[in-house]
């Protein structure tokens, strides 16, 4: 298993978000968690990621314990994330947005830029080719010189995902990359997901667009109230009836499953 | 050295550095007054200031109102060195560097865990402490009283003589040349992978983080060498004027510093040095309107804000060099016809 969440608790004051969550990601797999609003998908990313400590709990990432780490100790990993709330560096251009994701590479220390080390040199001029190749991979190659905030929300959001493509991920985990989007780049961005599982990226995704969840995803977790309440494949998760319940209310159970 | 031959990406600046060194290494001997020449001592010295800052400031987003106190550390530092156990610049200026840039580390290791306003306030507070134990600390720094007669060194050379650096044409090329190092570094260090990992710092923390950039590290790099430098100048700055006291920490300094990065352009090499020129210069000579003086440069600086919010680098990028490009592309146009 390339991602295990061990029993992550999480509380907020007297209000636990997590109940005890397990799941774990084979690698090479898409693996999507959908949940209703505030079912606690966001802070299982945060916690996962290290942008929250969980109140108890663990998660263990190609079997090293990463809980408790910085989230720039855990991407070293090749844990990378995206945003529900779409994230890039609004002044700088597509080009040098990508850039910084290479740093989860190579971070050269202060003495061997200044004395300009060889390798440093290399980096710089290699990143160019790099940024290059993940630009034309998400299909934002006409837009390197400009600035990310000038570029529209569908094409940000493929910019974050450039970013995080840069710095080499194992594991990626796409927080809601669809919502904003319209059908043609849903679709677009269904292509990429599969673009990447070729390349051996295993991917984590929380999303509420069904039309993607049910065309990328190998296996499914389905959270409610803090609780993993179903796991398995599109067809089994989409006939479970705790699901259809969490989703739709009781009266619907009967109905949709016979 | 290709980043010293390209553009500047964001104003289409590039400077003919050989031109450059060559009218600064000519500025003392066409017959400059003594004044000019002082001038032109600050101007260096400040431009180590707002460089360094920038760094911090223009390329971290890090608003550190913590330069004001490297900058008297060092003073201080080189002051006390020469007075209690006589030893010259030249150990004074690597020691005031160093001390600073070991301040910046302790203090650094604290403030940086905090961003936005409570970094602005904990580094201003910092400040205020320094001074306070300049003030009052009267057994080691003479309080209010100050450090006066500060020797500039004196370089001997076997073979070709020795050089006073009391002279002021000499001063002039230990200053310019200190500021040529901060120069060189800050550009080097912000077109380095390490300069990318301060923008991802300025622009957006956590998306950094996320592909792992360590805001800390980064900001600490920042940070150290901003204070290095800032200990630099203090220390050029007490053994050119010969006198250091508790004054070197007034807010006025800090701000001072923070208007030449703003005003000349942060975040780009050149703006903080236009910068730190124009605002030496400029209130010196409007010493001739009298008691208008201050409220005039208070007039530029609104005037300059408001009609280059980019610095004045962007006189070049936003008028000047469109400007040229279309004479120039008026002329070919011509020669064509």
């Amino acid at each position: 298993m390339l991602l295990e969440v061990d029993s992550i608790f999480m509380n907020f004051g007297g209000i636990a978000a997590l109940k005890g969550i397990s799941f774990s990601v084979p690698e090479g797999q898409v693996v999507s968690v959908i949940g209703p609003n505030g079912a606690g998908k966001t802070t299982l990313f945060n916690i996962v990621t290290g942008f929250q400590k969980p109140t108890a709990g663990q998660v263990r990432f190609d079997g090293a314990v990463v809980t408790g780490l910085l989230p720039h100790a855990i991407a070293k990993h090749g844990l990378i994330r995206t945003f529900q709330k779409t994230e890039v560096f609004p002044a700088l251009t597509v080009m040098e947005c990508v850039r910084i994701g290479l740093l989860n590479n190579f971070q050269p220390s202060l003495f061997s830029v200044l004395i300009g080390k060889a390798e440093v040199a290399a980096f710089v001029k290699n990143s160019a080719l790099d940024v290059a190749y993940i630009l034309e991979m998400v299909g934002l190659q006409s837009k390197s010189e400009y600035l990310a905030q000038e570029l529209s929300y569908g094409e940000q959001r493929l910019l974050e995902i450039a970013v995080g493509l840069a710095a080499r991920p194992r594991l990626l985990l796409l927080d809601e990359p669809s919502s904003g989007l319209n059908a043609e780049e849903s679709a677009r961005f269904s292509t990429l997901v599969r673009r990447l599982q070729k390349q051996k990226i295993t991917i984590v995704l929380v999303e509420h667009n069904m039309n993607v969840v049910m065309g990328v995803s190998d296996q499914i977790i389905v959270v409610h109230h803090g609780e993993k309440i179903a796991e398995g494949t599109p067809e089994a998760v989409s006939q479970n009836r705790d699901v259809i319940r969490a989703y739709l209310g009781r009266e619907w159970v009967t109905d949709a499953v016979g | 050295m290709a980043f010293l031959r390209s553009p500047d990406p964001r104003t289409g600046l590039y400077l003919r550095w050989p031109l450059l060194a060559g009218v600064l290494i000519a500025l003392p001997f066409i017959g400059l007054t003594g004044y000019e020449l002082h001038l032109l001592i600050i101007s260096a010295i400040f431009v180590i200031l707002s460089s360094s800052l920038s760094l911090i400031m223009g390329y971290g987003g890090l608003l550190s109102l913590a330069h004001a106190a490297f900058f008297g550390i060092g003073a201080y530092t080189s002051a006390l060195l020469f007075m209690n156990f006589r030893l010259s610049m030249w150990v004074g200026l690597p020691a005031a560097g160093i001390v600073s840039a070991i301040a910046a580390i302790c203090v650094g290791s604290l403030f940086l865990k905090v961003r936005g306003h409570r970094f602005v306030i904990t580094s201003l507070a910092f400040v205020e402490i320094m001074r306070l134990i300049a003030v009052n600390a009267v057994d080691l720094t003479r309080g209010q009283m100050g450090l006066p007669g500060i020797a500039a060194p004196i370089l001997t050379i076997p073979g070709i003589g020795t050089i006073d650096f009391a002279s002021k044409t000499a001063f002039y090329f230990l200053a310019v040349g200190g500021a040529a190092i901060c120069v060189w570094t800050v550009a080097r260090i912000v077109h380095s992978p390490i300069g990318w990992g301060l923008l991802a710092l300025r622009e957006n923390e956590n998306l950094g983080e996320s592909v792992g950039v360590s805001a800390f590290r980064h900001a600490m790099i920042a940070f150290v060498v901003g204070a290095f430098f800032a200990g630099i100048a203090g220390s050029l700055y007490a053994h050119y004027t010969g006198f250091v006291s508790p004054d070197l920490f007034f807010f006025s300094y800090t701000v001072t510093m923070l208007v030449m990065v703003v005003i000349g352009g942060k975040a780009t090499i050149l703006g903080p040095i236009v910068g730190a020129i124009a605002f030496t210069f400029l209130p010196e000579y409007l010493r001739v309107v009298a008691q208008y003086r201050l409220v005039l440069v208070g007039v530029v600086l609104l005037a300059t804000v408001l009609a280059f919010p980019n610095g004045l680098v962007e006189l070049w990028s936003r008028w000047l060099r469109p400007a040229l490009l279309h004479l120039r592309t008026l002329r070919s146009r011509d020669n064509a016809a």
